[in-house]
């Protein structure tokens, strides 16, 4: 099966405000899809909707599809097993990291019968591909944001998910981190195949970074697809009410993003 | 390579502190009934050993649902006292009082007292009005938990004193010594009574003990692992409940030991419930067996019920915690 997630017609309203209006998207296996729009224009929503979090029991319209199947009809535990989810982190995780990423196989896991040879060897092998050993015997807390947002990115490969729903995973990191979790990303996603659903802030990432590009604004999609197109039409300057200027790197050649700062509609003339 | 090395020496030294705990535990059964002036063999078979173990399975049934509140909602300060939980199950024994409906109920082979079952319902009927304000206001905040577990508490409290206003002397007496929390027992009735549920309530804790860390990281992060967050959250209220419930009926709202416990407990050995689980409820039980035997002799002509002791010991540690967090 090719296609791990279809979203058809999905509608959502909590307190009688509507979130997400009438969505429909779908994501293949080995996609890389960020989905961009300003505070509050449902990106969140959307992943935890798809997630499981927020629960049908506010007003929910609409179908999501995981492999092909319509998603109540698998547990929560076989859920787990195709998509995961990681929320932006706070710091009161107090386990050691080893407790913690064992916590990942969860999903994979019977009371009855667990095979922890394999839970260990997933997670022996993550741990060095992603290069955390230094940080085994120390506890969440005590590590800095970035090595944080690191070891929460390597529980959820240790999951073992098909696709990968990340929540700003960038927010609040030094440019350091920001590039070194931006790799690992990448690396996820072409050396393991894990599709990658990334809500970010970060409009140069989305570019670089992404297959396709989604972008939310007041809860819908107002656009999907790829960043040649997105260059093409003015929908950024829509969206975030500012005009932008693309440019390409001169090292690189790789296509980059900045706020027209001297244009009409920003703040310097 | 790494992974092995430093898990199995982290779990070697906890299983160390979990067999000095238990060394230390049977000691102190043992040595507390001795404390104190007694004139025979009898006052020791009947009053002090019962008594020892009742406070003992108390302390660890009371450390245990602190620690199962602390980890479905995510924050250290939640325990039957604070939740209101306590509060609700004493109405419930009050309720049952009052009306002087009690009685023994036959199930099977277990006799049932009528107040366990007031008791469960007015714990299941707290607990359940707290998770549903947190979880509408605040998403769990320590504020609007707090705020209400004391509102609710507060509730239950003013019923109380209007049952214990309206009671006949005797009724008024009955629930009065409920309110106090004390370990007062003639013999092994009660010891026995609690025995089932306590050990069941253990082990229902300690089968999940892997679900109960992922609650601790919140919804979020559980939801994302694969938990059925809504189902494991109703079992684990109602076995808490029914847990709260047998251990008030018998020894009355015995304030704190549920967030001193397994606050101690964590500083020594860690979050992971495997091995807190255990610990927290055998240092609990341990706990409340030392606090008993000074409730009980520290003045020479009264003994005092022990819910004085854990609650003047518990409020300035629980200003402590609400700082410290602040």
């Amino acid at each position: 099966m090719n296609k791990i997630l279809e979203i058809k017609n999905l509608s959502l309203s909590i307190n009688s405000k509507n979130l997400l209006k009438n969505i429909s998207l779908s994501i293949n296996k080995g996609e890389f899809f960020t989905l961009v729009g300003p505070n509050g224009s449902g990106k969140s929503s959307l992943l935890k909707v798809i997630m499981g979090i927020i629960s049908t029991a506010h007003k929910f319209k609409g179908e999501v599809l995981l492999e092909g199947k319509n998603k109540n009809i698998y547990n929560q535990k076989e859920i787990a097993t195709i998509i995961t989810y990681l929320p932006q982190i706070n710091s009161s995780n107090h386990f050691f990291v080893d407790e913690f990423l064992k916590m990942s196989r969860y999903a994979h896991r019977n009371r009855f019968n667990s095979s922890k040879k394999e839970d260990e060897n997933i997670v022996k092998q993550i741990v060095e591909v992603l290069n955390i050993g230094p940080f085994l015997g120390r506890t969440i807390s005590s590590l800095s944001g970035g090595e944080q947002q690191k070891i929460y990115l390597a529980a959820s490969i240790i999951q073992q998910p098909k696709l990968l729903l990340l929540d700003e995973p960038n927010t609040f990191l030094d440019p350091k981190y920001q590039y070194e979790i931006n790799l690992l990303l990448k690396r996820i996603n072409r050396e393991m195949k894990v599709s990658i659903l990334l809500a970010t802030h970060d409009l140069n990432m989305a570019l670089i970074q992404s297959d396709k590009i989604l972008i939310l604004k007041n809860g819908e999609l107002i656009f999907n697809g790829i960043s040649d197109d997105l260059k093409k039409s003015d929908i950024l300057s829509t969206v975030f009410e500012r005009k932008f200027c693309f440019s390409n790197n001169p090292n690189t050649n790789q296509i980059f993003i900045l706020p027209d700062t001297f244009s009409d509609s920003g703040e310097k003339k | 390579m790494i992974t092995k090395t430093i898990t199995k020496n982290n779990n070697h030294s906890k299983y160390y502190m979990l067999i000095l705990l238990i060394v230390f535990a049977i000691i102190t059964i043992i040595i507390c009934p001795f404390i104190g002036q007694y004139d025979g063999r009898e006052i020791l078979e009947i009053f002090r050993f019962p008594r020892v173990l009742t406070a003992f399975l108390a302390g660890f049934g009371l450390s245990l649902s602190g620690l199962i509140f602390q980890n479905i909602f995510t924050n250290e300060l939640a325990c039957p006292y604070t939740l209101g939980v306590s509060s609700g199950a004493s109405l419930g024994v009050a309720f049952i009082s009052y009306f002087h409906l009690s009685m023994a109920i036959h199930v099977f082979s277990l006799t049932i007292p009528s107040t366990y079952i007031g008791s469960f319902f007015g714990a299941m009927i707290s607990v359940s009005a707290v998770y549903s304000i947190t979880k509408y206001y605040g998403g769990f905040k320590s504020e609007i938990l707090l705020l209400s577990g004391v509102a609710i508490g507060l509730f239950f409290s003013g019923l109380i004193l209007l049952l214990q206003y309206l009671s006949d002397a005797t009724s008024a007496i009955n629930i009065l010594r409920w309110t106090i929390g004390g370990i007062e027992v003639v013999g092994f009735d009660s010891f026995l009574l609690m025995l089932p549920f306590v050990v069941i309530s253990f082990i229902f804790a300690l089968l999940n003990f892997e679900e109960l860390n992922l609650l601790s990281l919140g919804e979020e992060i559980s939801i994302s692992r694969g938990l059925n967050v809504s189902k494991i959250r109703i079992h684990l209220f109602i076995i808490t409940s029914l847990l709260i419930a047998i251990i008030i009926s018998e020894c009355g709202p015995i304030g704190f030991i549920g967030l001193i416990i397994p606050h101690i407990s964590r500083l020594i050995i860690g979050y992971n419930n495997k091995f807190l689980i255990p610990f927290s409820t055998i240092l609990g039980g341990s706990f409340l067996v030392f606090c008993d035997t000074i409730a009980r002799t520290l003045f020479t002509n009264i003994e005092l019920p022990v819910g004085i002791i854990t609650t003047i010991v518990g409020g300035p540690f629980f200003l402590y915690l609400l700082l410290k967090k602040k």
